[in-house]
């Protein structure tokens, strides 16, 4: 009890790490065949305060209960989709969004024996075993008025 | 007679009258930890403290964070920003007025942890809490300043608290005493800068060992180390390297290395502390008198 009390207050690298993940966002645009873009979050988050990380990152690692997680991503799936729209015009609009959980075993060599500071590797570059599916968000969910999956 | 003793030496090193010039810069070096910690957030203003960065809803936070305070509009962030200078200069240069300074700092910090729990973190909490004791605080006064050790006594129980605190939950509760490769874990992902890569490339197994080991017993004897005269300076060295090791081996860490780091003042010899202080405030009058003179 008192441990718990104390490691809420100074709970800093308490354990040992099995893996370090972090979260990929996909998207699927109007008239893109349904291919998956992957989304830099970057472009609509310029607060890097979590590591090498943006701010958005840190809010969907902790959004991991399952009473939250669906909530935050439903959020942030319509707030992303607006965005999208106002930064980039001439872009297609946002239709769904998946939500995809990295996890890399601490000793792999990407991590280990970096070459350079952390870069977030391309997904296309690491292991498919490594990569989890969380969620997929679609446009009728964050805006019900949305036209339907199939007249896309 | 013992007990006399005893008393009288109780007395005399918590709550007596004395020089407390390492206190003052304290107040200034916790002060100025913190305007660079909210610069930084700064450089993002928008994102941060308005509608245009996002925000998570009422109940969607992380467990234990204050609920949601409201957003500020655009022309808000200047006021935000101006309040935080403001504040520093009173408790930089008009130190009589000092307490209106701490006050308007912890409603500000209280405000930076409520707005946004994306970019608090535990430092927030050292904050407020801190700038609240600093309102409270025993006064002194005078040239070098005087007054109650107490207010010295608290803030070094404070970080030699946390010190061991952290040390305690690595050991009892975490696996710090389990694992050899503890730090070794933490060193990569996504904190990893070039400095924390060029170890993980070149230290072998061993030396991230050591280097666990030193940090459980620097944390969990802290309390000796600081506070048994003998061992000081290595543990303010120790403490020290340390911190610039976490700064230099973690990306964005460094906000949290100097807010800790400032309370090493608190630790240094009085007579030490006085020349600092004299220095700086000669430093800081020569600049507002050439600031006025332009």
């Amino acid at each position: 009890m008192v441990n718990v009390r104390l490691a809420k207050i100074t709970h800093l690298f308490t354990r040992r790490l099995d893996d370090w993940s972090w979260f990929e966002i996909q998207a699927r645009l109007t008239g893109g065949g349904g291919q998956w873009v992957t989304l830099r979050l970057s472009d609509y988050s310029g607060m890097q305060n979590y590591g090498y990380l943006t701010r958005l990152d840190r809010i969907l690692d902790e959004a991991g209960s399952r009473e939250r997680g669906p909530r935050v991503r439903r959020d942030l799936a319509r707030w992303l989709a607006s965005v999208h729209a106002r930064r980039f015009p001439e872009s297609p609009t946002i239709r769904e969004l998946r939500f995809l959980r990295v996890s890399a075993p601490v000793g792999a060599e990407l991590l280990a024996q970096p070459s350079g500071h952390w870069v977030r590797p391309a997904l296309e570059a690491v292991p498919v075993e490594w990569v989890r599916e969380i969620a997929i968000v679609t446009d009728q969910e964050w805006n019900p008025r949305a036209s339907s999956p199939g007249a896309r | 007679m013992k007990r006399r003793f005893l008393t009288t030496a109780m007395r005399e090193s918590l709550v007596a009258e004395q020089s407390v010039a390492r206190f003052r810069l304290f107040e200034c070096a916790f002060t100025v930890a913190f305007l660079l910690y909210m610069g930084r957030n700064l450089l993002h203003p928008m994102e941060w403290l308005t509608a245009e960065g996002f925000h998570l809803a009422e109940g969607l936070q992380r467990p234990g964070s204050l609920p949601p305070f409201p957003l500020l509009p655009s022309w808000g962030v200047p006021i935000f920003t101006g309040a935080l200078l403001w504040s520093g200069w009173i408790v930089g240069f008009r130190s009589r007025w000092r307490r209106f300074g701490f006050g308007a700092l912890a409603l500000l910090a209280l405000y930076a942890e409520g707005v946004d729990s994306a970019s608090a973190f535990a430092l927030n909490k050292i904050y407020g809490a801190g700038f609240i004791f600093l309102l409270f605080a025993p006064g002194y006064g005078g040239n070098p300043p005087r007054g109650s050790v107490m207010s010295v006594r608290v803030f070094q129980m404070m970080l030699l608290t946390i010190y061991f605190a952290t040390g305690f939950t690595k050991v009892y509760g975490g696996d710090w005493l389990i694992h050899t490769d503890v730090v070794w874990s933490h060193a990569q992902g996504y904190y990893c800068t070039e400095f924390a890569a060029f170890l993980l490339r070149h230290l072998p197994p061993f030396g991230w060992t050591i280097v666990q080991y030193s940090v459980i017993v620097f944390e969990l004897g802290a309390p000796v180390w600081f506070v048994w005269r003998r061992t000081r300076p290595f543990a303010i060295l120790f403490g020290l390297s340390f911190h610039l090791g976490i700064a230099l081996m973690m990306q964005a860490v460094w906000v949290f290395s100097l807010q800790i780091v400032t309370f090493y003042v608190l630790f240094l010899p009085e007579k030490t502390a006085a020349n600092w202080l004299n220095r700086l405030t000669d430093v800081g009058r020569n600049l507002l008198r050439n600031g006025t003179r332009d």
